[in-house]
């Protein structure tokens, strides 16, 4: 009789362990259910959100009065010339294919402008290349938290393929890039008639993290940082440029895959 | 003397029934609890997708024209499983702070006293009328308790709204601007 008791105390204390198993399991995935939903969401919000930051930033109005005594900041509402901005990028790559810093600021105003209602939360890339062989980028720039995240840093980039652009926006974590189709024009040297030129303009963006530490070091190998004394635009991206390649790292052998070259943007 | 120990059939298996009764609670409650959990969780997936719908529709191609374009993309509507506001402004308090990439954005749904902006001030407006898109039936509803206590979900997404710059001193028309603007979207059960 006393066997039987113990036998069923036994069997009960089992129950309530199998049961306890199953009811924390079912909590877990209670608690990790939708995961994948709720990124999905994100990641639709945050694909919306560029699709329509690029549009506004290609197609928005910008002034085409110079600064003057009279209206030292003229902007759309008072200028008496005004233009697309894409018009603007066209007209300025077609002398020479590439862009003045004057052009280069407009794109770069432009893109804060559209990023205003997410600036403090997430950093985006915008570039403009070219579809030639090789590639060129027209337009590199990067809008990045600061590492004491309090305000932002801004930088101009170039970089010797898209693979180098591809691996730094692996290395920042999770992005959705949006890419547009646009036409670019410039001379033809030889028959002085304007060639199109196939280009797209892209954004990226991702959850605000800065790619430096707090002493002011690149946690990313995929980027580079020039010091101020070296302009952007003298970097080459051949093995014997450490800049782009790193040839210390990358041997003669194994090829010059290169890394994206920044160079901070001090003034507005 | 053999059925001295017997309390009776239940009795006697007490002992057996207090783990049984509390597995039976614990896997109960935490049934219940799961349950809840994920009629919760679907139904705040379904108002985010349904906000995100609101939202494509009322941005369209990003580029809007003018008010009898925004109104005809509010008319492709067909929400009705939540309440929804959804409309045009500017990032700054100014039109010309919004246009300056220096000028932090500052938008907000609160006047300085604490109160929430009347609809009709949150958005922007021209001789047109204000473009926003509601499925209220009273858009002055639309109050801070919305976004207190509600649950509210509040999407923002640049877009491009043609404004007329109206004329000169002269009289002589300025012509028509692809202004940059947000569309702000906020959606409750």
């Amino acid at each position: 009789m006393n066997s039987k008791a113990q036998a069923a105390v036994t069997d009960a204390l089992l129950l309530l362990l199998v049961v306890g198993i199953l009811s924390t399991s079912l909590v877990l995935f209670s608690i990790n259910y939708g995961k994948t939903v709720q990124k999905y969401i994100t990641d639709q919000y945050a694909v919306d959100f560029e699709t329509t930051a690029l549009k506004t930033m290609l197609y928005s109005s910008i002034p085409r009065d110079m600064p003057s005594a009279l209206s030292p900041n003229p902007t759309v509402y008072n200028s008496d010339q005004v233009d697309y901005l894409l018009a603007v990028v066209k007209e300025d790559y077609l002398d020479d294919a590439a862009l003045n810093d004057n052009t280069k600021n407009v794109l770069k105003n432009a893109s804060k402008i559209a990023f205003k209602p997410l600036n403090r939360s997430y950093d985006y890339m915008f570039l403009i290349q070219t579809m030639e062989t090789p590639t060129r980028f027209v337009f590199l720039y990067i809008n990045a938290s600061n590492p004491d995240g309090t305000g932002r840093e801004e930088y101009y980039c170039n970089a010797k393929s898209v693979e180098n652009v591809q691996s730094f926006l692996e290395s920042v974590g999770a992005f959705n890039p949006v890419v547009s189709g646009i036409k670019l024009s410039k001379i033809n040297p030889s028959t002085k008639d304007a060639d199109t030129v196939s280009a797209v303009a892209e954004l990226a963006m991702w959850t605000g993290a800065s790619f430096k530490n707090n002493s002011g070091n690149l946690v990313l190998e995929s980027v580079k940082i020039l010091p101020a004394s070296i302009d952007l635009n003298t970097v080459k991206f051949d093995a014997s440029n450490i800049w782009g390649c790193a040839p210390e790292n990358f041997p003669a052998e194994a090829g010059c895959p290169g890394v994206l070259v920044c160079k901070q943007i001090t003034t507005n | 003397m053999r059925n001295k120990a017997f309390i009776g059939p239940i009795g006697d298996d007490l002992p057996s029934l207090i783990p049984i009764v509390f597995a039976l609670t614990i896997f109960f409650a935490s049934f219940n609890a799961a349950l809840s959990t994920f009629d919760s969780k679907n139904n705040s997936f379904a108002d985010d997708l349904d906000a995100l719908k609101v939202a494509r529709i009322m941005r369209s191609n990003g580029y809007i024209v003018n008010k009898e374009n925004f109104d005809q993309l509010c008319g492709l509507v067909e929400v009705r499983s939540l309440k929804f506001v959804a409309g045009l402004a500017e990032f700054n308090t100014t039109p010309e702070d919004s246009l300056d990439p220096l000028k932090p954005y500052n938008f907000t749904f609160f006047e300085p006293s604490g109160l929430m902006k009347p609809i009709d001030q949150l958005f922007y407006g021209n001789a047109s009328g204000n473009f926003y898109c509601t499925n209220l039936k009273d858009p002055s509803t639309f109050d801070s308790g919305v976004l207190q206590y509600k649950n509210a979900i509040v999407r923002t997404y640049p877009v491009i709204l043609e404004k007329d710059r109206g004329t000169d001193a002269q009289g002589g028309k300025l012509g028509i601007i692809a202004a940059p603007m947000q569309l702000v979207v906020v959606a409750w059960r």
